[in-house]
């Protein structure tokens, strides 16, 4: 081979490998950054869809409350407002025949009876005490009444004003719900309840001493309870953490981000 | 006398197979099919290389484990692309390829080219088909979202490794046997070359097989 020929051949050949690998990496460039533009358009849509469903949860969840609200006050100030004529009316009744005179006293029992039912009835709705006096004290009268049968060892060290009155009946439902739970299925003879938080979580620790359950059984047969407690808890933005097994009571940490809106 | 940097990494550079193999090794039964291919290949091709080498030792000809060497690698490859680019193309393409390419790479070694010379047919036309699937692979991942992204993650670099593999041997599979007259340091320029780019593509298998570990 002649010596230009083959100093041509040997730089032709140079120039065409490395031309090769320049033109193939500038290809892989290109194809890397688009599909990597396609991945990050791809979890802006999924953010977008689950902050639409968030929002969709938390608007169902505000107008059942808002339903609820509504009911226990058409209960508590209609029916009330009836029993109440209801006993005035009774008063006026003369009493001259101690048959009737017997008769009426059983009929104010029974209007007493009524006006408590209602009262009760609508508390069990919507505690006024939720929204008058804050969560604090909700919790405190649903659980004192429980203690005849149950041994609750509840302490709340939450600072005031951390949670929203959304968030806060959110909440007290998710505790009714774990409560009623614990004293139908785990034959329990304690339940403990812990609320604190640090800056930017909410802490809530809740825990029995009944029978527990086998977690993969109960995830399949997830009933409309642990529905409740799950919509909840997406629609606050928090996290809920159970540990059971049979024989070791149910174990619940929910922690609820202080700035989550 | 001391040898030159380019003598050390055209003796030594393709001893980087080590890398990947020994991760593929250790991991081969997490991995799913299209990985297992490639420690299969990885596996063919350190033992081609072996044994081409403890030939060239012995000053004998190795040229014919090139060319079996060329049928495997093709097989194996083509098995790996056919699981990575499935539901982009078709199995009877894959199919069509592999019966075609190897009855071209048989007829080319026991016919057209000899054995004791470079198959720059095959080998020329097993790199164009390589850096068509290697490009076909990327229009995939650009057009559908993959569900895998551990997989696709590591795909990404065992892809670019081939890709950039064969593009750049490409000019020097086609025309090795016209290089064979070229002087001993030009051509052990180009080979060096070569063994650079076979560094990059073990290389970078290698950091696919480690970030699929990882992960």
């Amino acid at each position: 081979m002649e010596v230009s020929k083959t100093v041509t051949l040997y730089f032709g050949v140079i120039t065409g490998m490395v031309a090769f690998v320049i033109i193939a990496a500038g290809s892989i460039i290109i194809a890397i950054r688009y599909q990597k533009r396609l991945l990050q358009k791809q979890a802006e849509l999924h953010k977008i869809e689950l902050e639409h469903k968030q929002e969709l949860l938390v608007s169902n969840i505000q107008s059942v409350e808002e339903e609820r609200r509504r009911i226990a006050k058409d209960i508590h100030d209609e029916l009330g407002g009836i029993f109440s004529t209801l006993f005035i009316t009774m008063n006026q009744l003369r009493t001259g025949d101690p048959q009737n005179t017997e008769i009426i006293h059983n009929g104010k029992e029974l209007i007493n009876s009524g006006i408590k039912s209602v009262r009760r009835i609508a508390h069990s709705i919507i505690p006024d005490e939720l929204e008058l006096f804050g969560l604090n004290i909700a919790l405190e009268n649903y659980l004192n009444p429980l203690k005849t049968s149950i041994t609750i060892d509840y302490s709340n060290t939450l600072q005031e004003g951390l949670l929203k009155p959304d968030d806060e009946i959110a909440i007290y439902r998710i505790i009714q719900e774990l409560v009623s739970n614990t004293l139908k299925h785990a034959g329990a003879s304690a339940i403990t309840m812990l609320f604190e938080n640090t800056i930017d979580l909410i802490m809530i620790k809740y825990n029995d001493n009944g029978v527990g359950y086998q977690q993969d059984t109960a995830i399949k047969q997830n009933g409309l309870g642990s529905k409740n407690i799950e919509s909840r808890i997406i629609a606050m933005n928090a996290r809920i953490e159970i540990i059971s097994s049979p024989s070791n009571g149910f174990n619940c940490a929910i922690q609820i981000p202080v700035n989550k809106k | 006398m001391m040898l030159k940097i380019r003598d050390i990494f055209f003796e030594f550079g393709p001893m980087v197979i080590f890398l990947p193999l020994l991760i593929s090794i250790i991991n081969y039964k997490k991995y799913p099919a299209a990985l297992k291919n490639i420690t299969f290949y990885l596996v063919v091709s350190a033992s081609a290389q072996i044994l081409s080498y403890i030939l060239w030792k012995q000053h004998k000809k190795n040229l014919p484990v090139l060319h079996i060497y060329t049928l495997v690698e093709y097989a194996v490859l083509l098995s790996f692309y056919s699981i990575t680019l499935k539901g982009f193309l078709s199995a009877k393409f894959f199919l069509s390829l592999a019966g075609i390419g190897l009855l071209f790479f048989m007829s080319d070694s026991l016919f057209i080219e000899n054995i004791y010379a470079y198959n720059t047919y095959a080998r020329s036309t097993e790199a164009l088909v390589f850096i068509f699937l290697a490009m076909c692979w990327y229009i995939k991942i650009v057009s559908k979202i993959e569900d895998d992204i551990l997989l696709l993650n590591a795909l990404k670099f065992i892809n670019s490794g081939l890709l950039i593999y064969f593009s750049g041997s490409l000019v020097l599979f086609s025309l090795s046997n016209i290089i064979s007259g070229l002087s001993p340091g030009m051509k052990l320029n180009i080979w060096t070359l070569h063994a650079l780019f076979a560094c990059i593509l073990y290389l970078l298998i290698a950091i696919g097989l480690w970030k699929y570990r990882k992960q």
